[in-house]
């Protein structure tokens, strides 16, 4: 009956009702979209490199040898030579490594330089390795593996040929077009940054950078240098081991990086901008259920007659007072709905945008359990808000309210 | 059942101390019987109804509405009994608008808890009301129908007691007689007793007997509600 009557009540005052829900909904959305993309984004960066031991590097910032190695996020500040590369990897802790070069874009889209082990020791998600879905995974002098996105996007399937572009805007100013590729392979939805790049050889890399006045690819590996690469070792527990010997490493400025650690020295990063984030969202939430406090006080006046009535036929002043609070349950479970409603439709829409931009790869967003503790705590917060109209109302009731005129 | 709807001995009450507004020393409503109190406004008029209503509690004196001592019971007891014993039908604004006729209907008896309320239906039709009314809105509804509608809603729990607060005011003069006539009709039928609150004298004749408030009232001060 209560809940009934609350409704009825606030579809007869149907227009700052829906105000007072969309406020809720909007600060609702606010406070579940940073929750939201703060564990979208943990669960995506972690998922997206897994099995690789070390990461090295050009010595620079931990964060951004790994935002440019991996996640395609800013630009290499140096490379590495080739012969430092070949050193490093001939040393007996090492099961396996992946050379990385970029610095090559094809119509937006990033191009990695890179060997066949690429796809043998490349995992992410739960440790699932790259899945081709068109062609092979052959590199060879001219061959291109792609991302599933750029297939799409650009409608390429195998035999296609693309040209390169030195750079990584959106339109490179200089185009490689003496040396086109043939799109050899199409890899399987990573939900990786995998999805967006190119994959060429290196020496493909090589041979369009110097040209082709290069006698032998010996010749050309001889000066060859690589962004970066990945490291698999036989035994995880040497890790800090050779962390340190990289770090110490004679023949140039270089660093090894353990993934984990840099991804969480990210989060730490991360988690003062999200705790300033969370605060205003916060407040933003308080503002808006103040709101609704308000809009209820300032309707007492013109309720009195419906307070009179329901005094008049029996109603205590305690059902007076839960019919205020049931009223303000309803605007804020609304409004929450409606929040949560808008958070998944913008999870949908942005999705491509975030991807595209970030390298961030979202899920579209269903109510979880933070989902239901953030509703409780609205809830409870609506509850508190609306004391004060409720009060106004209970002594409303209490009072000579007879008076019907 | 007492034989007496509502007694009043020695009552007073002020809103502020050393401030009374109603004095009442001795007053009987008999039961099944229809009263006419006239009281222009400023009387205490609207204050006495609360007392009877329980609304209110008196500061000295007391009051029983059939038999009970109203002021004796603890506040939810209280509204309890007013549901259940006491109708009450107001000059305007009886009914929740955003209700449909039914609902307010049915509310009302949800409240006084009536295990046998009247028929809403057979009740609006002795109100002379078309049945499609149960199903509008409140608010949608004349002054007239609400009107008798509210007699509809204060009988539904088959009340000892109708209390009737100026109802006729907003009403032209042709509609005044026919609505009085018919609350007293259906009043009669229940055997309820009115208590019929007006300004105007020229309705009293439809009553068994009449008082006036500005006799009975001996407080000094005069209130103004």
């Amino acid at each position: 009956m209560l809940v009934k009557l609350a409704r009825a009540s606030l579809w007869s005052r149907r227009g700052t009702a829906a105000l007072c829900v969309l406020s809720i909904a909007i600060s609702v959305f606010v406070l579940l979209s940073v929750e939201f993309v703060r564990q979208e984004a943990r669960e995506s960066f972690g998922r997206t490199l897994v099995g690789t031991d070390l990461i090295v590097g050009a010595r620079g910032g931990q964060l951004n040898l790994l935002l440019y190695s991996v996640f395609r996020i800013g630009d290499p500040t140096n490379n590495i030579r080739w012969d430092s590369y070949q050193t490093l990897a001939a040393n007996p802790a090492v099961a396996w490594t992946v050379p990385l070069s970029l610095g090559d874009s094809h119509r937006g889209y990033r191009v990695l330089g890179t060997s066949d082990a690429y796809f043998t020791h490349y995992r992410y998600g739960d440790d699932r390795s790259l899945d081709i879905v068109e062609g092979t995974p052959e590199l060879g002098l001219q061959g291109a593996v792609i991302g599933a996105n750029v297939a799409a996007k650009l409608k390429y399937s195998t035999g296609e040929e693309v040209v390169l572009a030195h750079g990584t805007g959106g339109v490179g100013f200089r185009k490689h077009d003496d040396h086109p590729f043939t799109v050899t392979g199409i890899l399987a939805r990573t939900g990786t940054p995998v999805d967006d790049t190119v994959h060429v050889s290196l020496d493909a890399i090589d041979l369009i950078h110097e040209g082709f006045n290069i006698t032998s690819l010996q010749d050309m590996q001889a000066d060859r240098t690589i962004t970066a690469f990945l490291v698999g070792l036989k035994s995880r527990m040497l890790a800090f081991r050779l962390q340190r010997q990289i770090n110490e490493f004679e023949g140039e400025p270089l660093q090894a990086i353990l993934p984990g650690v840099a991804l969480s020295q990210l989060w730490r990063v991360l988690a003062s901008v999200e705790a300033v984030l969370r605060v205003i969202s916060g407040l933003v939430l308080l503002s808006a259920l103040l709101g609704m406090s308000t809009m209820m006080l300032a309707s007492l006046r013109e309720r009195r007659g419906e307070i009179a009535v329901l005094r008049t036929i029996g109603a205590t002043p305690l059902f007076i007072f839960l019919l205020v609070e049931a009223e303000a349950l309803l605007l804020c479970l609304l409004g929450c709905l409606a929040g949560m409603g808008l958070v998944n439709i913008a999870s949908l829409a942005s999705r491509d945008w975030l991807r595209e931009v970030y390298g961030l790869v979202i899920s579209p967003y269903v109510p979880g359990e933070s989902a239901l503790l953030i509703l409780g705590a609205v809830s409870g917060l609506a509850l508190f808000c609306a004391i004060a109209p409720a009060v106004g109302a209970y002594r409303s009731a209490l009072g000579a309210c007879l008076a019907g005129r | 059942m007492s034989d007496t709807a509502i007694e009043l001995r020695d009552l007073r009450f002020g809103y502020r101390r050393e401030q009374t507004v109603l004095a009442i020393d001795e007053w009987n409503v008999p039961a099944g019987s229809s009263m006419f109190l006239r009281g222009p406004s400023g009387s205490g008029k609207s204050t006495l109804l609360h007392l009877i209503c329980g609304i209110l509690s008196p500061d000295a004196g007391s009051i029983a509405v059939c038999g009970q001592a109203i002021a004796s019971l603890r506040g939810h007891a209280r509204d309890r009994f007013r549901a259940r014993h006491i109708g009450v039908v107001f000059q305007q604004f009886n009914l929740l608008p955003y209700l449909t006729v039914a609902d307010n209907l049915r509310l009302a008896a949800r409240f006084g808890r009536s295990n046998n309320p009247l028929d809403a239906k057979e009740l609006l039709e002795r109100l002379r009301l078309p049945v499609d009314v149960l199903q509008r809105q409140a608010g949608d509804l004349s002054v007239g129908q609400q009107q008798r509608v509210a007699i509809a809603r204060a009988l539904i729990n088959r009340p000892e007691l109708l209390i009737a607060d100026e109802p006729t005011s907003a009403l032209d003069t042709a509609a005044r007689n026919a609505f009085v006539e018919l609350l007293l009709e259906q009043a009669g039928q229940g055997a309820v007793t009115v208590l019929f609150v007006s300004h105007d004298s020229t309705l009293a004749t439809h009553f068994d007997s009449t008082a006036d408030l500005t006799a009975l009232n001996t407080a000094a001060v005069t209130y103004v509600d």
